[in-house]
């Protein structure tokens, strides 16, 4: 792995794990720990017992509000494009917002992708590279 | 599972000059460019497979870049001497110290620097082996 974790801001923590629970649940990631100050998140697969997670939610080191950056984007792997629509579609039922609908795009034959804002601004997307 | 991360750029020569030293030191290269983005992964590229984890991009929407507040992308360095090297390179390049290079109190073995990139995007590296 040549990411050890990403972390996003959020405004409002609650808000925030009832969203990424809801939307990441859909491609194999639970909710490894969670305190007043934020979430970590893990993929199905991820060693027990470590207290690392790949994707923090947290409120931002600085102390001022969260924001998102614009070009950042963090990009998930889908196993089927079934995945990539139900990403979506629980993450906008989930209080996130539509930012691209589930459907191929231009970067090969099979990128079939979505993109979704997180009820802070951040951007998210799910991909599946798999021929179907 | 994570598959690639992007990161808002307003000068891309500029971006592609800080991370290719910055990131020379974690062995994570530039394996693809074009006007609107460049891309990072290890070195050497994997055999099959996607070559780049990390881009450098022009953001989609068409105003400046700017980074976030509580985004930051976190690297694995191999050796304490590793997370030295990346914030004296990130900071040569045109980078600005977040934090020297230290023990956090995450875990006993958690060094780690944090530095921002030419256009304010946090950046981490991290070593948590014992020394």
């Amino acid at each position: 792995m040549t990411i050890l974790y990403i972390t996003l801001g959020t405004n409002d923590v609650a808000r925030a794990k009832r969203f990424y629970d809801a939307a990441l649940a859909t491609l194999g990631f639970t909710c490894r720990t969670s305190d007043e100050s934020g979430m970590g998140y893990v993929p199905a697969g991820w060693p027990e017992g470590s207290t690392e997670c790949l994707i923090w939610v947290e409120k931002p080191f600085l102390e001022y509000p969260a924001t998102w950056g614009n070009g950042a984007m963090v990009a998930l792997a889908a196993a089927s494009r079934q995945q990539v629509r139900d990403f979506h579609a629980a993450a906008i039922a989930a209080g996130g917002t539509d930012d691209g609908a589930p459907g191929l795009r231009r970067y090969h034959p099979t990128f079939y992708a979505c993109y979704v804002r997180d009820p802070d601004g951040n951007k998210l997307s799910a991909v599946c590279e798999a021929p179907e | 599972m994570f598959l690639y991360l992007t990161l808002g750029s307003n000068d891309l020569r500029r971006s592609r000059q800080f991370y290719d030293a910055a990131l020379a030191v974690l062995d994570i290269g530039c394996h693809y460019e074009d006007a609107s983005e460049v891309g990072y992964g290890p070195v050497p590229p994997p055999a099959t497979g996607r070559k780049c984890f990390l881009w450098v991009t022009r953001p989609h929407l068409a105003y400046p870049a700017n980074w976030g507040n509580g985004t930051m992308v976190a690297f694995p360095a191999a050796t304490r001497q590793q997370v030295r090297d990346f914030h004296a390179a990130a900071i040569a390049a045109g980078g600005s110290d977040d934090g020297a290079p230290g023990l956090r109190p995450y875990n006993p073995n958690f060094y780690s620097c944090y530095v921002r990139d030419p256009d304010g995007n946090k950046l981490s590296a991290v070593c948590e082996a014992p020394e």
